[in-house]
């Protein structure tokens, strides 16, 4: 190549290249791009660009991995956390209180994406099991395992008339209103996907439960976790939706919850994500920092806010319970 | 409730930008060894360099899991030698687009080359020129406009990439959520404002490039 170079000083403008591109840009482009063929495996990436995620530090920063029914709930603890400080020692600056990147899938999606080594720190799953899974085989840290809450399946309508057209009074106890399935104007039933959903395998137990799963299985359609199957009923493509309550706290839609003596109970647990190089010490520092945030007393009133019961009964080591029992609201 | 987040635009920018670099100079490559070259298993090459056009996008990224994932062979020998990591990062979703958008630069690349009439080349080397100098002074300069256009269509692709860059690099915001991803994820979490602003987005920025290309090639085809 090195010997070709002196020859473009002969090169005459080819035809139908405009002169701009042609004479100085042209013969010095070689150069150009040996540079940046050099210098791009090193970049990080282009430095600075606005809003630029400080991978570099590290410690300031927390990925947590939830349930998609925990969107919201998830949202106002990282909001409150950051208000709050975040993972800046007492008394620190305010001013960056610590970034929390929310990454929302279903649970088993978000299980597997940790089993192939997804960078998340904290996983917040809405099935024990999941975390068990993930203890056996290593990723979480078992300490750091937590139960924090109790989910509520709901069945929300498109349209309220559904429920009031049952002979049933209202607030009907068990099965009353799932039998508004069969009818004939409900065309398709939306749930989450119940091979790694949470709530989809709640679904999928609460119809076969109740004799109604060969019944509607032709209108059923999935979404690839439970809060996309909220978006078909919330974009009026679905007309039903088994979803979690959770969710519902600002919708416009008629919902009413699914006794919970249906199904197996949805347990929410979570761990961090720990061992080898998968989180550095400083963002464990920082999950361990949101847990104790979300334990805590803000924590459980924020989870309470959104219908997340206290845990009853699980595996693990129970928190978030307070000591006069249950409290319904 | 929240205002819009640009890091999906930046970060889609660096990746797309980024397999664009790439997709032309490995592009030019092979696009002149298609051009000008006669080889036994010619016609596989081009076959196999022109699959992300037919096959499914998650069927490129299963092949790239298998092949760079981090329990694959290479992905590991990658990792522990070289520190890169592809699998849920945006090297990973510019490996993919890469892949994805180096089909689109290759054919109007060749085409263009291939246009190019052999006898000005075989003046050149006459005139004692070394076969480098016919390329650079001679074929490319009168191929530009293939090349040009080539690069336009690569480049948007690569920002369109959604299937393979899912499958390789997730989901992840701020890290590997491009445009596409971020417009999917919008949608699945019912935030329709945030899609509606990234889908015109997308949207003006298509109509843009196929208006930019049908400049540029109209002087010529």
């Amino acid at each position: 190549m090195a010997g070709s170079l002196p020859l473009l000083d002969t090169m005459r403008q080819p035809p139908g290249m405009p002169a701009f591109v042609c004479a100085s840009l042209w013969r010095a482009l070689p150069v150009i791009l040996a540079v940046v063929l050099l210098v791009l495996p090193v970049l990080p990436g282009f430095p600075g660009y606005p809003g630029a995620p400080n991978t570099a530090s590290g410690a300031e920063r927390l990925t947590v991995a939830a349930a998609a029914s925990l969107q919201h709930v998830f949202r106002e603890l990282a909001l409150q956390f950051r208000e709050q400080g975040g993972f800046r020692e007492q008394g620190g600056s305010r001013e960056q209180g610590g970034e929390v990147t929310l990454v929302f899938g279903a649970s088993g999606s978000l299980a597997h994406q940790i089993e192939n080594g997804a960078p998340y720190t904290l996983f917040a799953s809405a099935n024990e099991d999941l975390v068990a899974r993930l203890v056996e085989n290593g990723q979480a840290l078992p300490g750091s395992v937590a139960a924090f809450g109790e989910g509520v399946l709901a069945l929300v309508v498109r349209d309220s008339s559904l429920f009031h057209s049952q002979a049933d009074p209202p607030g009907a106890e068990e099965g009353g209103d799932l039998a508004l399935l069969r009818k004939g104007q409900v065309r398709f039933i939306a749930i989450a996907n119940p091979k790694h959903a949470p709530y989809g395998m709640a679904a999928r137990e609460v119809l076969v439960q109740a004799g109604l799963w060969n019944a509607v299985k032709d209108k059923l359609v999935f979404g690839d976790n439970v809060r996309q199957a909220l978006t078909y009923l919330e974009t009026e493509n679905a007309d039903a939706a088994f979803v979690a309550a959770s969710l519902l706290s600002r919708s416009r839609f008629p919902w009413r919850p699914v006794p919970s003596s249906a199904h197996r109970p949805i347990r929410y647990t979570l761990c961090l994500i720990g061992g080898g190089r998968r989180s550095s010490p400083g963002e464990l520092r920082a999950g361990r920092r949101f847990v104790s945030f979300l334990l805590g007393q803000r924590g459980r009133a924020i989870l309470a806010r959104y219908g997340i019961t206290p845990p009853r009964g699980t595996l693990y080591r129970e928190v978030g319970r307070p000591q006069s029992g249950r409290d319904g609201s | 409730m929240n205002e819009f987040d640009w890091h999906p635009v930046w970060l889609t920018l660096r990746v797309s930008i980024t397999a664009t670099f790439f997709a032309v100079v490995l592009g030019l490559a092979l696009a002149w060894l298609l051009a000008r070259k006669k080889f036994p298993g010619k016609a596989l090459l081009d076959a196999l360099l022109m699959q992300p056009l037919v096959i499914p996008p998650t069927v490129l990224g299963y092949y790239l899991l298998v092949v760079f994932g981090r329990n694959a062979a290479l992905g590991r020998l990658l990792e522990d030698w070289f520190g890169v990591t592809l699998v849920f990062t945006w090297r990973g979703a510019v490996l993919a687009s890469l892949l994805a958008s180096l089909p689109l630069f290759i054919k109007p690349a060749r085409a263009a080359m291939e246009s190019v009439d052999p006898h000005l080349e075989n003046a050149a080397r006459l005139l004692g020129k070394s076969e480098a100098a016919v390329l650079y002074t001679i074929t490319l300069p009168l191929a530009w406009r293939g090349l040009l256009a080539g690069g336009m269509m690569a480049f948007a692709r690569a920002v369109g990439d959604f299937g393979a860059t899912l499958m390789v690099a997730g989901n992840i915001p701020g890290r590997t959520q491009t445009v596409p991803i971020a417009i999917y994820d919008a949608v699945q979490l019912g935030d329709m404002d945030s899609a509606n602003t990234l889908v015109l987005l997308m949207t003006a920025f298509s109509i843009a490039v196929l208006l930019a290309v049908s400049r540029v090639t109209a002087g010529r085809y």
